[in-house]
């Protein structure tokens, strides 16, 4: 290690040309709240690295409003020993955070600093700067959705399905399970085999570090962490961190986007992430508009979120697929950042209260949630059975007010009830445990084809495990794989699973 | 909106211009400043003046930095490549560890001293 350094070094004096010219400073005016207002630098651009050198040392700040006589900048160093008289220059260059492959794996600051007490991450030699803020992919260099990202999740995988490329929003209030779902959907790329290895970038915001520490563990422990990055800005953070937080992990993702790679980043949440903008904007006192954001705080989720995109081949291929989360207050999906988000991405998962008090785990209503542009990208196999299962899953939620009065319905309606009872209870699954979808189609088809319609409800998880584990065991070369390999249940696998499934039946 | 020291001096000045007494108008930015709470804020209303001053007359703010007491012949020559409209200031400054640093209207530098040198060799 000090090898590296001493040479790094060597390296740095051996070019250091001494050529002392004048350079424009400016002078700290105001100090508070992780906030500067600096005089002079009347050449700083927007977003541009500044430093402010302090009696303590140089502290990083940006330069983020440019005014007619300050600039306000924000100070990126938790505990700033910045006063006011403080001398500050520019460095004519934007924020920037070193990436590699060697991050994979790492637990990171917004400022790409380790922080999971790993030592450094890479060498100068072997980590390249990305810019936080870079503009998102042009028209030209996008392809359509057309890979699904499977997210381990039977009602998600099946009924709103999500591309590489996507940006699907989670939203639910708290304690709904979005996080659950997100995590599921990092696991499940364990076991999405026949694509490219899907990597990973969590951005927490605004989290306790005990949570963070939580969800590490939990990746780590399920061999996740192995193409994962996780960007950590806990709630101690001072705003301008949380802020940093999900441009830190786009640039990540990019790095690995721009290498031909897929990349799946969840932003876990975008509602602190507002709340931090809008402290940083009053701070910094800028005009506050409805609930006091800001302005531009349409902007600020829409060119964050515009950066996830698939590319076509000229431009490598690679994807950033976005599953930002957002936390509602009482369920109001009609507040005005949710609002926001909902119509910057391509589809939302709804999470509802009165579902996850209900013990339907995860609580996703499938009646409210949509996926605009995944569909495309679904499998064969997939589509088959899921074209069905939303139908009869519509039927149900049509009929469901009556379910009280079973014993009052003609036939036909208590068997719609029945199946739609069924298909609720199949659907429900346990946190950190993803299925495979070539597992959740035998499943499903077996259900929508009246297989499963004799098995008591609370013994239908069970069945269904263990039926999956006879389908891996007996049926892997004529059901299973064939729907891994193809993607597709064509007449040869359908004719199997349905005598693999009328043998199980008679077990 | 809160006066900031800029703006205390551009009154100052502008009321001179206008005949106001210079007497009257220093109580009277005293004043100002007091009941504001901005009284601590003196010094930098003192120093927009100069700077207002001075570049009224066509000069700058010279701030001359030294790491330690420098040869009077040297500052003698250093200063004497100054115009008479500048208004130069000449202080000693530890920290620059050795050299030179001069700053011109607050808003450009020369740093030749051994800090600035280490600052550029490390962060730029």
């Amino acid at each position: 290690m000090s090898y590296e350094v001493i040479e790094k070094l060597k390296r740095e004096i051996a070019g250091f040309k001494d050529d002392p010219q004048f350079h424009a400073i400016g002078t700290v005016v105001e100090v508070g709240d992780g906030i500067a207002r600096i005089s002079g630098l009347t050449k700083a651009v927007s977003q541009e690295l500044l430093s402010i050198q302090t009696k303590v040392g140089d502290i990083p700040a940006i330069a983020f409003s440019l005014e007619e006589e300050f600039i306000g900048a924000i100070i990126l160093a938790p505990v700033s020993g910045v006063r006011v008289g403080d001398r500050v220059s520019g460095s004519g260059r934007v924020l920037s955070i070193p990436v590699g492959d060697e991050i994979l794996g790492r637990v990171v600051t917004s400022l790409g600093a380790p922080a999971d007490g790993k030592g450094t991450i890479g060498t100068a030699d072997t980590t390249k700067q990305y810019p936080l803020e870079r503009a998102a992919p042009d028209v030209v260099s996008r392809e359509s959705v057309s890979v699904p990202l499977h997210t381990g999740i039977k009602a998600v995988d099946a009924m709103i399905p999500i591309g590489r490329g996507q940006r699907e929003l989670i939203i639910g209030d708290r304690g709904t399970g979005k996080t659950a779902v997100a995590l599921d959907a990092i696991l499940n790329q364990l076991n999405d085999t026949g694509r490219p290895q899907v990597y990973c970038v969590y951005v927490a915001i605004g989290q306790k570090q005990s949570k963070v520490a939580q969800i590490v563990r939990k990746l780590a422990d399920a061999g996740a962490m192995a193409y994962t990055t996780v960007v950590s800005a806990p709630a101690g953070s001072p705003a301008p961190l949380l802020y940093l937080a999900p441009f830190a992990g786009a640039a990540i993702a990019e790095y690995f986007m721009d290498q031909g790679k897929d990349v799946l980043v969840v932003y876990d949440d975008l509602s602190k992430h507002a709340d931090a903008y809008r402290e940083m904007s009053l701070l910094l006192r800028r005009s506050p508009g409805r609930e006091a954001y800001p302005g531009d705080i349409f902007y600020l989720h829409s060119r964050l979120l515009e950066r996830a995109a698939r590319l076509d081949k000229a431009h490598g291929g690679g994807s950033m697929t976005a599953l930002p989360i957002i936390e509602t207050k009482l369920g109001d999906v009609a507040a005005y950042i949710p609002t926001n988000v909902i119509s910057i991405t391509d589809g939302q998962i709804y999470l509802e209260s009165s579902l996850f008090n209900q013990g339907i785990r995860p609580a996703v209503n499938v009646g409210l949630s949509v996926s605009r542009v995944g569909s495309s990208a679904q499998t064969k196999a997939m589509k088959k059975v899921a074209g069905k299962l939303r139908l009869e899953l519509a039927q149900f939620r049509e009929l469901a007010a009556f379910v009280q009065f079973a014993s009052d319905l003609d036939e036909g309606t208590r068997q719609k009830i029945a199946r739609g009872e069924l298909l609720t209870e199949l659907l429900k699954q346990p946190d950190g445990a993803p299925q495979g979808y070539f597992y959740t189609v035998p499943v499903l088809y077996a259900a929508l084809n009246g297989y499963l319609s004799d098995v008591p409800k609370d013994e239908l998880l069970a069945f269904q495990d263990r039926l999956v584990e006879y389908l891996e065991s007996r049926h892997r070369a004529d059901v299973i794989e064939p729907i891994e390999k193809t993607g597709n249940l064509d007449e040869i696998a359908e004719a199997a699973l349905k005598a693999a499934l009328e043998q199980f039946k008679k077990l | 909106m809160r006066p900031r020291p800029s703006h205390y001096a551009r009154a100052f000045i502008d009321s001179l211009h206008a005949g106001t007494p210079y007497e009257s108008a220093q109580t009277g930015l005293l004043k100002a400043l007091a009941k504001n709470g901005d009284a601590h804020r003196l010094p930098q209303v003192a120093h927009e003046i100069e700077k207002i001053e001075t570049a009224a007359h066509g000069g700058h703010m010279v701030q001359i930095e030294f790491a330690r007491t420098p040869d009077p012949a040297h500052e003698k020559r250093l200063l004497s490549a100054l115009g008479d409209t500048d208004h130069v200031e000449a202080r000693m400054n530890p920290a620059l560890i050795a050299g030179t640093r001069i700053t011109f209207d607050d808003a450009l530098e020369l740093d030749l001293s051994f800090a600035g040198k280490m600052r550029a060799l490390f962060h730029y």
